[in-house]
């Protein structure tokens, strides 16, 4: 089996790439979210010209820290967010503006096009209600099935989500399923429509390690299978390293790099994701000069979303500003498929994951 | 300022659990459930001692019942030779100030109606016997030595992030010149890019004032960076226990083996070993553990011995513990059970 699981994992990574040329399945654009009153005092800019694409059954890791604005683009795609947010900009899900899409119109293209998964299956599961019934109320809601057919289709997808027994399972409620189990459920109610695009906001947080490598291969193989994009929205930088095959890091509510997972990981083109790589348990074993361990980090903290400052958000804490940095930085091409919002990035080496 | 353990010191642990277990009624009563379920070891002085496991695997109990916060419902916990079970309850907080725990959460941790300062002199004033002077001058000196400045203490901690919040709940204990602090999950709610500022206080602080530490996380790769040694629990027991490089490196039981592996690496591709040993299923209920070896239902090894025979706690290699009749100095002797259907 080792040997296998071997291959298999290579080839994970190497999945669906689909030429640049065709159109991509997301267009995100300029996307700045808002929250509180218009003018004057209190109103919050939470993200600010957040632009992105993802091809059809393509991967993406959006990473970033708490506040960073992750979580809010997520739920700006699926039009979450509550009405006291303002949005704008441009989300195109296949050439549509899911932006200026009816209420009713969204009511449809949710599940059936495009699905959420949460972080916390026991806050987004129905207490009520059985699996069965919460799964198949996507598929009544979609599309004209009889009870049997419903059934069925449940059944079927709680067994490709790996769920023992689910013909019993289905009949259950939320709380006689273990966190492993009701994140599959979740995953087997975003699927069982077959979206083009599933959005996964820290589908594995709350899980224990070998539950979430389980997910994360389950989550893999069937993006794989039925073509589905998958949007990761994670801080875990080896998450995304095993999982997706590019990374959107987000700053302050900026995309601050947009490249290829590999490259990203090897060699960064922005401080940031350089300082994140670096300040990985996983990687930080670097000796003070007396040889004791010594971790690394990025000193300071992330500027607070009311006092924005006008130029790199980055640049207090970052140990390459100088004169010039002070000014808005922009997210320019930087290589073929590569981003980065640093105007020294073309001549700063920055050290990634390996040295 | 350096406190030299001297000999003896070092003979002497700073806390030694014998037999530990602890043991809850289940919610309706009817049954017991085994969060701790017969574990032996000891902490040396200034040494960090980790303590890994998924969540059910009774690491944090374990933690619990180091500070006296829950009772051994059976064995020993002594802490530099004096048992806990044995003091008695009067006298018990005295005897606990030298032996203390950080939460997971800097949040709730703090009294959000006091200011850091009230929360400083907390402690010395429960103590007793120290004047109002003396207190603020302590706080002073326990805010800078955690890097804060002194100008925080009149704030209140939701003016606070949460790096510095978690600053202010070790700075909180240094006045009582702790033997032994408990780390539960201490840097788990943090931002990676701040947790490296954290851990290398606790490492300041254990090199200037020779504290030992209990540090208990689920994050493999955080406790094999600043443990020297570890003991790896699951199901309420220790699996395996020794030097961080050697059990992180070359473990020898199956569980650490499936957790080390499970880890996701944020390696580019060619960089990442491939090998995955995925862990059917998941931890069974601590109500009813399985017969013979705890960890056999999910074990890729597993044999039919396993499920009869109880493994022995063996010393394989020096100072390095394993429960696993399969182990030996060099890995697993076993044969893979048939993966069939994977």
């Amino acid at each position: 089996m080792s040997a296998d699981a071997g291959l298999v994992e290579g080839a994970r990574r190497t999945g669906p790439r689909p030429s640049t040329s065709a159109a991509p399945l997301l267009s995100v654009s300029d996307l700045g979210i808002a929250f509180g009153p218009r003018r004057g005092f209190g109103g919050v800019r939470v993200t600010e010209g957040v632009s992105f694409d993802i091809a059809r059954g393509e991967r993406v890791g959006l990473v970033g820290e708490s506040g960073c604005g992750k979580t809010v683009t997520g739920l700006a795609l699926m039009r979450l967010l509550p009405p006291s947010a303002r949005i704008d900009g441009q989300v195109k899900l296949d050439g549509e503006d899911l932006l200026k899409a009816s209420a009713s119109r969204m009511r449809r293209m949710r599940g059936a096009k495009i699905a959420m998964i949460f972080q916390e299956p026991m806050t987004a599961l129905d207490p009520v209600f059985t699996i069965g019934e919460q799964i198949g109320e996507a598929l009544r809601i979609h599309k004209t099935v009889s009870k049997a057919e419903e059934r069925e289709r449940v059944i079927e997808a709680l067994a490709e989500v790996g769920i023992p027994a689910p013909a019993r399972r289905a009949q259950e409620y939320p709380h006689q399923l273990s966190g492993g189990m009701r994140q599959r459920a979740m995953i087997a109610m975003a699927l069982v429509c077959r979206p083009e695009l599933i959005i996964a906001d820290e589908p594995t947080t709350a899980l224990d390690v070998t539950i979430q490598a389980q997910i994360m291969d389950l989550l893999a193989r069937l993006s794989e299978d039925t073509g589905t994009a998958l949007l990761f929205i994670t801080h875990d930088l080896g998450v995304v390293a095993e999982t997706c095959t590019r990374m959107i890091t987000m700053y302050a509510g900026q995309v601050v790099e947009d490249a290829p997972v590999d490259e990203a990981l090897m060699r960064p083109r922005h401080p940031y994701t350089s300082g994140l790589l670096r300040s990985l348990p996983q990687l930080n074993r670097g000796l003070g000069e007396d040889g004791r361990r010594q971790f690394a980090f990025i000193p300071g903290r992330v500027p607070s979303p009311m006092a924005m400052p006008a130029g790199c958000r980055f640049r207090d804490r970052c140990g390459f500003a100088e004169a010039g940095c002070e000014r808005p930085q922009v997210l320019t091409d930087v290589g073929p498929d590569r981003r980065a919002r640093c105007r020294r990035t073309e001549e700063l080496t920055l050290p990634g994951a390996v040295d | 300022m350096t406190l030299a353990p001297s000999p003896a010191d070092l003979q002497q642990p700073v806390v030694r659990v014998e037999g530990l277990r602890i043991l809850f009624p289940s919610l309706d009563g009817s049954d017991t459930v085994k969060a701790v379920d017969g574990v032996d070891f000891e902490i040396r002085p200034a040494e960090t001692f980790g303590i890994i496991g998924e969540s059910g695997s009774g690491k944090s109990t374990i933690g619990r019942a180091l500070v006296g916060l829950l009772d051994a419902t059976e064995g020993v916990v002594e802490l530099d030779g004096r048992t806990l079970n044995a003091i008695p309850r009067r006298e018990r907080r005295k005897a606990r100030q030298s032996y203390q725990i950080v939460f997971q959460d800097p949040h709730a941790a703090l009294n959000p109606r006091m200011t850091l300062m009230e929360s400083l002199t907390e402690p010395l004033r429960i103590r007793g016997g120290v004047s109002e002077d003396e207190m603020r001058r302590k706080a002073q000196e326990s805010m800078e030595r955690v890097g804060l400045r002194a100008e925080m203490l009149g704030r209140y901690p939701h003016e606070l992030s949460g790096g510095q919040k978690q600053r202010a709940n070790i700075a909180r204990l240094l006045p009582l010149n702790p033997r032994l602090i408990v780390c539960d999950e201490v840097v788990a709610a943090l931002d990676v890019s701040i947790r490296g500022e954290v851990l290398n206080l606790f490492a300041d602080l254990q090199r200037d004032f020779g504290i030992a530490y209990a540090f208990i996380a689920h994050d493999i790769a955080v406790v094999a960076q600043v443990s020297d040694r570890i003991a790896v629990t699951y199901l309420g027991r220790f699996m395996e226990v020794g030097p961080a490089e050697a059990v992180t490196e070359r473990p020898m039981h199956p569980y650490t083996t499936a957790l080390l592996s499970a880890e996701p690496r944020p390696l580019p591709a060619h960089l990442r070993e491939a090998r995955r040993i995925d862990l059917k299923g998941e931890i069974p209920s601590p109500v009813d553990p399985p017969s013979g070896c705890r960890f056999r239902t999910r074990c890729p090894w597993a044999q039919e011995r396993c499920k009869a025979e109880v493994p022995e706690w063996r010393e394989l290699r020096p100072d390095h513990y394993v429960a696993c009749h399969f182990a030996s100095p060099d890995g697993i002797q076993a044969p893979m059970a048939a993966a069939a259907g994977d």
